[in-house]
């Protein structure tokens, strides 16, 4: 889900929610409006065979008034039965051109027959097939021999009958003894529509409405029927067409919906990627770059050739705030050695002014005394201690430290007289070793103060551990005095507090407490102890490295 | 000032530039729509000329269609149109009228019968640019004469045929009838009896069209084609009623004991048939026709039966066979020049015979890689839109495809056959009956009642044929033979001997 909270994918869902509804009404309207169009379409074809059905109609009406009206030669007739061979002859002629006038007038009649006294002839119309006339001729000759007497087909109006796939109409009036009528092979009528040549028209026939004409249809995929009737509903004009040849242009609107919409999504592809570019990509790199302040890096964001305005301009003062955050991080740094400088050298400088008044009054005592000898000696030493005191530099050698321990031991011993003795045990190849100013002084200051016993014995070692994988150096300064206090003992976790709360007897450690800590930026180890055989015990642990 | 001066002046020198600039246009513009107005009267419209085609039994669905490729066909190689009339055979003449009363010039027609209506063909000629003794000999161009004028330019269609019939081949077979030991009138009677006897069901024979007679391809006759009487075809060339003649006697009398024999279809002239169309049926054994190379397939073709031929004369060209595919110009055709380069057109162009032979490519006939033609899948000769059979009316058919099936070599050998042909000794000669007019014509409404009664078998010849011969005789038929005698002996005597 955490995917789900980016800017990203918060834009992919916005824009889809937007264009997806869209896309999706437009290919709806589209949809839509191609089935309306088909629809209209097959309406539209329903009446397409109107105009031909009813000029089939026309044409079927005329030729039934013909038939209604046109008077049976007769007088050819008879002749052509009694007469002489001449006379025959030429009724015979006569009747051919008669009826043959007939069928000139009305084409679409593909025969007339005539029975009369039992003999059955027939006219044939010129222009069609003579085989399929004769079968059409006999079936119409069996049909009248079926006729009872008296009997008028013509009151039926067309018959229609179908011999070996092919469509008839035969319309039959009887005039007195005298039947006869014509016939039509309808598929002619259709002869003008074909020639139209409509489009997906696979087959195009006439039916009845006793579904006499049947016809076999070879099965189109998606066949579209359309049936219009005329003649007083008595027949049909169906057309059988390929609803997909016929629509083959909706499949390929079809096919160009589907390529639109494709190209849509493609384009709505395009549009994300060019967003990503524009906005995503700016803002994933001013993430990256505040990301890298925070971890440290203060390096510039170079701004590429052609990025937009808006962009070089939050890029530009993005580098000036990484600039400022350098500089301001650097003077801090600064400020703060600087203040620890100044602590340092504050800490540096808590001389004991009492210690310099004391050996002044002792100069002045020795002085008095006129014991010249000690005034020199005493003024030397104190001159040499403070000489060291008012050392500027926070770190001396181990040797440095060691001699002006024994000349304030010295000093002491001329002021106040009392026994004590010292050992120092540092080897020799220690004395170049860096140590801070007055670290081991101090505590020597302070067995001496707070020993407490009549013959003080301080000892000062100095060796290199060991401790935890680190090198250090472990100065020691024990004496065998009372050694520390247990309250003292139990403050000294938080010697700044414990010490401090002490007067004087806790500042000198708490000075070196904490030149300590900065120095050596809270590596040192001081600790406080009292030795098994009593006696204080101050060790000092500095780390070490082969150059200090 | 000075500053506004300068700009100003430009400004009306452009106008009055602009201003002479547009009268020069007008004027230019009004020379050049008198100029084209000019060309344009004088330019001609296109030249249409309107063209009969004769159809012998119907007008085919297609013949639009063909009318309008073969104007297209016109247009691009003679930059004229041609309106393209059909006509049947027997109703040209009637068409023809029907058309000038509407206003319509024939300027072509094919079948010219009537010389008095046909333009003179020789100051024409030079308008052919091909040498005319490249399609036509000498010799032939004076038979093509009629009486010294030419009206039409010899054919090279197969006109020359024998009158013959066409017998079905499984029937002879099944009979073990050889069609070789069939040459007189005798021995069709024989065969027809006895067929009779073994196929009562079967009709013995018909003519070529039931409207016509059985003796409609007998060219002993056809010395004269406008008149009854002819010039017989003996040494002696004696003008003779072709109705009095002995062949004549014999064949009626043959054909009316055959129609009493029941040989022939019932009442035939309310049959309305082709030959052909009623051996389709399967219910006829044979029919009359002219016989020429290649008549078998094109019967078969009609028929879809396998027919054998069987000539009952010997071929000859007469007067009226050469006329049978004599494509002329009419007198008072407004575009006699463009009339005979569409002639000339018709005698040299294979694309247009084929189109009026055989219809459009693909669509009523596709070329089989062996170079004969044949119908589409699905087509015959019943469904063609076009299968008009007319290819004997066109003066060259040896440019036209031949039909699959039929001999490849058939224009040679028809080409030998009329070659072989004996040619009458009246070739050239025609009969001008203006003098006689008024019983020449009364004569063939005496035939016209008679002749077709008579030749096909429903006229008894021992009545009816005196009968004519006496109402001839009292029409002036002995003014009309005189006439012609006189006519034929002048003729005669201007050709070389």
């Amino acid at each position: 889900m955490t995917v789900f909270h980016s800017i990203y994918s918060k834009l992919v869902f916005w824009a889809l929610l937007f264009t997806v509804p869209i896309i999706g009404l437009l290919t709806a309207g589209i949809l839509i409006a191609m089935n309306s169009f088909e629809q209209q379409l097959t309406l539209s074809h329903q009446q397409l065979l109107l105009p031909y059905a009813s000029e089939i109609e026309v044409t079927l009406e005329n030729i039934h008034s013909y038939v209604a009206n046109r008077t049976v030669p007769t007088q050819f007739l008879s002749k052509i039965e009694s007469g002489s061979e001449l006379e025959q002859l030429q009724a015979m002629q006569d009747l051919n051109a008669y009826y043959s006038e007939d069928i000139y007038t009305y084409s679409q009649i593909d025969g007339i027959f005539v029975l009369h006294n039992e003999k059955f002839r027939f006219i044939r119309n010129r222009d069609r097939d003579y085989s399929k006339q004769c079968q059409a001729a006999q079936y119409i000759q069996d049909f009248l021999c079926s006729l009872t007497a008296e009997e008028n087909p013509f009151r039926q109006g067309y018959q229609a009958f179908m011999l070996d796939g092919d469509p008839y109409l035969m319309l039959t009036q009887r005039s007195g003894n005298t039947l006869w009528g014509c016939w039509i092979h309808t598929q002619q009528l259709l002869s003008a529509i074909r020639n139209q040549e409509i489009d997906g028209l696979t087959s195009l026939f006439l039916e009845d409405e006793n579904n006499i004409w049947k016809y076999e249809t070879s099965g189109t995929s998606s066949p579209l029927i359309i049936r219009q009737s005329f003649y007083k509903n008595a027949f049909f004009l169906t057309a059988v067409l390929d609803r997909s040849e016929l629509f083959s242009v909706f499949h390929q609107l079809r096919l160009v919906l589907f390529f639109l919409i494709a190209f849509a999504i493609l384009l709505f592809f395009l549009y994300l990627s060019v967003l990503v570019t524009l906005l995503i990509r700016p803002l994933q790199v001013l993430v990256t770059q505040m990301n890298r302040i925070k971890s440290g890096d203060f390096s510039e964001y170079t701004i590429a050739e052609n990025t937009a305005l808006e962009l070089r301009e939050v890029y530009t003062a993005m580098n000036a705030m990484t600039r400022e955050i350098d500089h301001l991080k650097i003077g801090i740094y600064e400020q703060k050695l600087l203040e620890q400088e100044a602590k340092l050298q504050l800490l540096q400088l808590q001389v004991k002014p009492h210690f310099i008044l004391n050996g002044l009054n002792t100069i002045m005592g020795f002085a008095q005394s006129h014991d010249f000898e000690m005034t020199q000696k005493m003024t030397f030493f104190l001159s040499r201690h403070f000489r060291y005191l008012l050392y500027q530099e926070h770190m001396v050698s181990l040797a440095e430290e060691l001699e002006h321990i024994k000349n304030y031991l010295e000093i002491h011993h001329m002021k106040h007289q009392t026994v004590f003795s010292y050992i120092i045990n540092v080897p020799e190849e220690l004395y170049e070793t860096e140590i801070p100013i007055l670290s081991l002084q101090t505590f020597v200051e302070n067995s001496l103060k707070y020993a407490r016993t009549s013959e003080i014995k301080i000892t000062i070692t100095g060796q290199l551990i060991k401790k935890q994988e680190t090198d250090f150096l472990m100065l020691q300064v024990t004496d065998n005095g009372v050694g520390f206090s247990e309250e003292l003992l139990s403050q000294l976790p938080h010697p700044e507090k414990g010490l401090l709360s002490r007067k004087n007897a806790g500042i000198g450690m708490y000075n070196v407490n904490q030149r300590l800590t900065i120095l050596y930026h809270g590596r040192a180890r001081l600790h406080v102890a009292n030795q098994k055989q009593g006696g204080a015990q101050i060790t000092i642990l500095l780390p070490f490295s082969e150059n200090t | 000032m000075k500053l506004l001066y300068n700009r100003i002046t430009p400004i009306r020198i452009q106008k009055q530039k602009q201003k002479r600039i547009r009268k020069n246009t007008a004027f230019l513009a009004v020379i050049l729509c008198l100029l084209s107005t000019c060309h344009s009267i004088a330019a001609e419209e296109p030249v249409t000329i309107n063209v009969m085609i004769a159809y012998d039994f119907f007008i085919p669905d297609d013949f639009e269609l063909i009318a309008a490729h073969a104007d297209a066909l016109m247009w691009e190689k003679r930059q004229f149109h041609v309106q393209f009339y059909p006509a049947l055979i027997i109703d040209r003449k009637r068409q023809m009228e029907q058309l000038e009363k509407q206003g319509i010039t024939i300027d072509v027609s094919t079948t010219t019968e009537d010389e008095h209506l046909c333009l003179d063909l020789d100051p024409l000629l030079p308008i052919w640019e091909q040498d005319i003794c490249e399609i036509a000999t000498e010799e032939e161009i004076e038979h093509t004469r009629r009486n010294g004028k030419l009206y039409t330019l010899p054919s090279k269609a197969d006109y020359v045929a024998s009158f013959g019939i066409v017998f079905r081949k499984d029937i002879l077979e099944k009979y073990a009838i050889d069609p070789e030991n069939i040459q007189t009138i005798q021995d069709l009677d024989t065969l027809f009896e006895k067929l009779s006897q073994n196929e009562p069901d079967l009709i013995m024979t018909a003519p070529l069209w039931t409207h016509s007679g059985f003796l409609l391809r007998y060219h002993q006759f056809d010395a004269v084609k406008n008149c009854i009487f002819t010039i017989a075809p003996t040494a002696e060339e004696e003008i003779v009623n072709k109705y009095t003649t002995d062949e004549y006697l014999s064949w009626i009398t043959m054909l009316y004991k055959w129609n009493q024999a029941g040989y022939f279809p019932e009442e035939l002239p309310l049959q309305n048939l082709k030959g052909s169309e009623l051996m389709r049926t399967g219910k006829l054994f044979s029919y009359f026709c002219a016989c020429k190379p290649g008549i078998e397939w094109e019967e078969n073709v009609s028929s879809g039966c396998e027919l054998v031929s069987v000539p009952l004369m010997e071929p000859r060209v007469t007067n009226s066979s050469a006329e049978i595919s004599s494509w002329g110009i009419m007198k008072n055709s407004n575009h006699p020049e463009e009339s005979m380069q569409f002639l000339y057109e018709i005698y040299t162009n294979p694309e247009l015979i084929n189109l009026f032979l055989y219809g459009i490519e693909n669509t009523h006939y596709v070329l089989l890689p062996n170079g004969t033609i044949d119908f589409p899948e699905g087509m015959n000769a019943e469904n063609s839109g076009y299968y008009p059979n007319i290819g004997w009316s066109f003066p060259n058919q040896t440019l036209s495809y031949i039909w699959n099936g039929n001999d490849p070599d058939l224009w040679k050998k028809n080409e030998i056959y009329q070659n072989e042909a004996r040619r009458d000794a009246s070739l050239g000669f025609r009969f001008d009956d203006s003098v006689v007019a008024w019983q020449n014509n009364a004569l063939y409404e005496i035939a016209d009642t008679y002749a077709y009664g008579l030749e096909t078998g429903m006229l008894d010849p021992t009545v009816y044929l005196p009968q004519m011969l006496n109402e001839m005789e009292k029409a002036g038929a002995a003014e009309v033979q005189a006439e012609l005698k006189d006519q034929y002996e002048t003729w005669r005597n201007t050709q070389k001997p």
